[in-house]
């Protein structure tokens, strides 16, 4: 009988377990859906993660919603990709949050960006708007290339370590577990993309530098004639002549971009449009970090496999 | 007394810390000058400036089209003109043409406004804004100099200097936010031309209700041409905000607000207002699309005891990326009935960059002219540092 009654007492405290658990979860907010995807893989169970950015977006237009003001006033870290990506609307939605852990330099407010080794196009010299919506810091998507994605998600872990230091050892564990498993799936993604090294492609935005840069493929030219300024007629000529003069076959464009006008110019020119997950959750299949090149890489191969 | 002079020395001080603090730093741009002083601190600046053109349409008989603003006074009596003796003594002519909501004048071209945005923190535990502005090409005003905290206790966060009132949402727009050229004509006749704009601390809460409400008071100095006495001292201003995500794309905001002050024998002036605000914002952003569906009620008593009821409501939409149009609907009862219809047609090529089309129509009860029909081409620019837009 004695024994039936601890057995009993066990299990009504492993159920509540989850709940204690619950409890002291890290609440993450994140800007992208792609840094959410990291601070999941770090943070396993004990956080809570959330996007404000959805993967259908195109993060350079997002509106400072008050509803991002009630996720960021309950937040223990806010993560942005940084670079000036946010800094149309992020800014507004920190000061309406009255949230003193995310106060400039606390540990609270972290910067992506700054676990970034190689930034690409920082602008040399002055910079003004006359070069369109330069991004005066460097080119912002660097977690297209994965080698970035592991940084960022190592740096990530350290800061779940000092946020909530019960946990630090698994928040580090996991990190080193993602690179491991990262730098196996970067080799194959590399032996798998063997054959678009040098080929010469065009894009809408300079979205694709990084992967670009990692894939060692080359983006010769952009529907945007400046950073952020849509096309004119006389631009896209331009572009048409420059794809026929180097025999250019592929187009890239970002799921966010606007794809129709791209199609028909993409139709005239006799070249593929070739549309890429820009971002994790810009479709149904592509829920992780490492599902997102899975498919950027698929979608790449078909593209310049059948086209060349 | 006591009080006045306490007041005066909070504001006071208020500007110094505006102005004696060291500006923050927003972006790194770490460079030593010549004289190894380093600009690094500098606050983040941006400028934005409102052309306008416009003019006066043929209005049928009784209007000779081409007027001068006092000669179109003359042909457009204002609404007060006629009405009791109260009827403002400071209300000349002109500015009982400005009730008519065109105190821009009728004909030509006008630099609209200028505006100058100074931004940083202060220190580690707040942040300064500041604004100065230029109407027309004269002289420079604050337009809003205030301190806010970062990060205080509690949900609160504290404001104080001169600011633009959080009542409803015209009034805390600067005027190349407006979406249309003029204010609403409620607006401009209860709160003056700057709009409810005065010096005070505000106080507001983030409440833990289960979606977005926020709740403020402030305390002000009452300076307004119309609904406030600077001899009467401090008068108060309430607002409450509460904010859905209906689903992904759409939200709803309604609002609460109120601003009184206690007149000599008169009881009290006030505006109370109601605002309702629908926005849609597909997720697929390509293609740019967006619509807004916005009114505001407000009624109120003016600091000479006058009552009026006004409003407005409008919708915008996006068409494209550079494309918006609208049209909006306003009015204004007291003892005339005023009311104007007005349609826009906005290009936007970068965020930096606007230039508006817009026709409004204007009728008044009980005037010889039928209508007052006008044309506006307004310029928007801005340079500088990128502004993070308010939802």
């Amino acid at each position: 009988m004695r024994r039936y009654w601890w057995y009993r007492a066990a299990g009504v405290i492993l159920a509540l377990l989850p709940a204690l658990g619950a409890e002291a979860l890290v609440r993450v907010v994140t800007t992208t859906p792609d840094l959410a995807a990291l601070a999941r893989e770090v943070g396993g169970e004990q956080v809570e993660v959330t996007a404000i950015v959805n993967g259908l977006q195109d993060p350079h237009y997002v509106e400072a919603k008050p509803t991002h003001i009630r996720r960021l006033n309950r937040a223990d870290l806010l993560i942005y990709n940084g670079m000036e990506l946010e800094i149309g609307w992020l800014p507004l939605l920190i000061e309406g949050s009255r949230n003193p852990r995310l106060l400039p330099g606390s540990l609270g407010l972290m910067d992506a960006s700054e676990a970034v080794e190689v930034k690409l196009e920082v602008p040399q010299g002055e910079v003004d708007r006359s070069q369109g919506d330069v991004h005066p810091l460097g080119n912002p998507h660097y977690l297209l290339d994965p080698r970035n994605g592991v940084q960022v998600a190592r740096a990530i872990a350290e800061r779940l370590g000092q946020i909530d230091p019960d946990h630090q050892k698994s928040y580090l564990a996991r990190a080193e577990r993602f690179a491991e498993e990262m730098a196996e799936r970067i080799a194959r993604w590399e032996r798998e993309t063997e054959v678009l090294r040098g080929l010469e492609v065009i894009a809408y935005h300079r979205t694709w530098s990084y992967l670009s840069a990692w894939l060692g493929f080359h983006v010769v030219g952009y529907f945007e004639e400046k950073p952020g300024i849509p096309p004119g007629p006389r631009h896209l000529a331009i572009l048409e002549s420059l794809v026929r003069s180097r025999g250019v076959q592929v187009a890239l464009a970002a799921h966010y971009n606007p794809l129709r006008g791209l199609e028909a110019f993409a139709r005239r020119a006799g070249i593929r449009l070739v549309v890429l997950p820009a971002s994790v959750e810009a479709r149904e299949d592509v829920r992780s970090y490492p599902e997102l090149f899975d498919r950027i890489v698929l979608t790449l191969r078909e593209a310049f496999g059948e086209g060349s | 007394m006591v009080l006045r002079a306490l007041w005066m020395i909070t504001s006071v001080w208020l500007f110094l810390l505006v102005f004696s603090v060291g500006w923050g730093q927003q972006r790194i741009v770490s460079q030593t000058t010549v004289t190894g002083v380093s600009r690094a601190f500098n606050p983040a600046i941006s400028v934005n400036a409102l052309l306008l053109g416009m003019t006066q349409l043929e209005t049928g008989e009784g209007s000779h089209g081409e007027t001068a603003p006092e000669e179109s006074a003359d042909h457009t009596p204002g609404p007060l003109e006629g009405s009791d003796e109260h009827a403002h003594e400071s209300l000349d002519e002109e500015t009982a043409h400005e009730a008519h909501g065109h105190s821009l004048g009728t004909e030509g071209l006008f630099v609209q406004e200028v505006e100058v945005r100074f931004t940083a923190f202060a220190d580690p535990h707040v942040k300064a804004d500041l604004t100065l502005s230029m109407h027309g090409a004269e002289g420079v005003e604050l337009e809003e100099g205030y301190v806010q905290t970062l990060g205080l206790p509690a949900n609160l966060l504290v404001r104080g200097g001169k600011f633009l009132v959080p009542f409803g949402k015209h009034n805390p727009l600067h005027t190349h936010e407006f979406p249309f050229v003029e204010p609403p004509l409620v607006h401009e006749r209860l709160f003056g031309e700057e709009g409810l704009n005065e010096v005070g601390i505000e106080v507001s809460w983030l409440t833990p209700l289960p979606w977005y409400a926020e709740v403020g008071g402030a305390l002000l100095n009452g300076d307004n041409p119309s609904l406030f006495d600077l001899e009467r001292g401090l008068a108060y201003s309430g607002r409450v905000r509460n904010f859905f995500d209906w689903n992904e794309t759409t939200t709803l905001e309604l609002g609460l607000s109120g601003a009184f002050q206690r007149q000599e024998g008169r009881g009290w002036s006030r505006a109370l207002g109601a605002d309702w605000t629908v926005k849609w914002t597909p997720l697929e952003t390509a293609r740019h699309r967006a619509a807004v569906f916005q009114a505001e009620v407000v009624s109120g008593k003016d600091r000479e005891g006058h009552s009026l009821f006004g409003g407005y409501g409008l919708v915008r939409v996006r068409l494209g990326r550079p494309w918006w149009v609208q049209g909006g609907f306003d009015w204004l009862g007291e003892e005339a009935f005023r009311s104007r219809a007005r349609f826009a047609l906005v290009f936007a090529p970068t965020e930096f960059q606007a230039i508006r089309f817009q026709y409004s129509v204007a009728w008044t009860s009980g005037e010889e002219v039928e209508a007052d029909h006008r044309v506006a081409v307004q310029y928007n620019v801005t340079i500088g540092s990128h502004p993070a837009h308010a939802y």
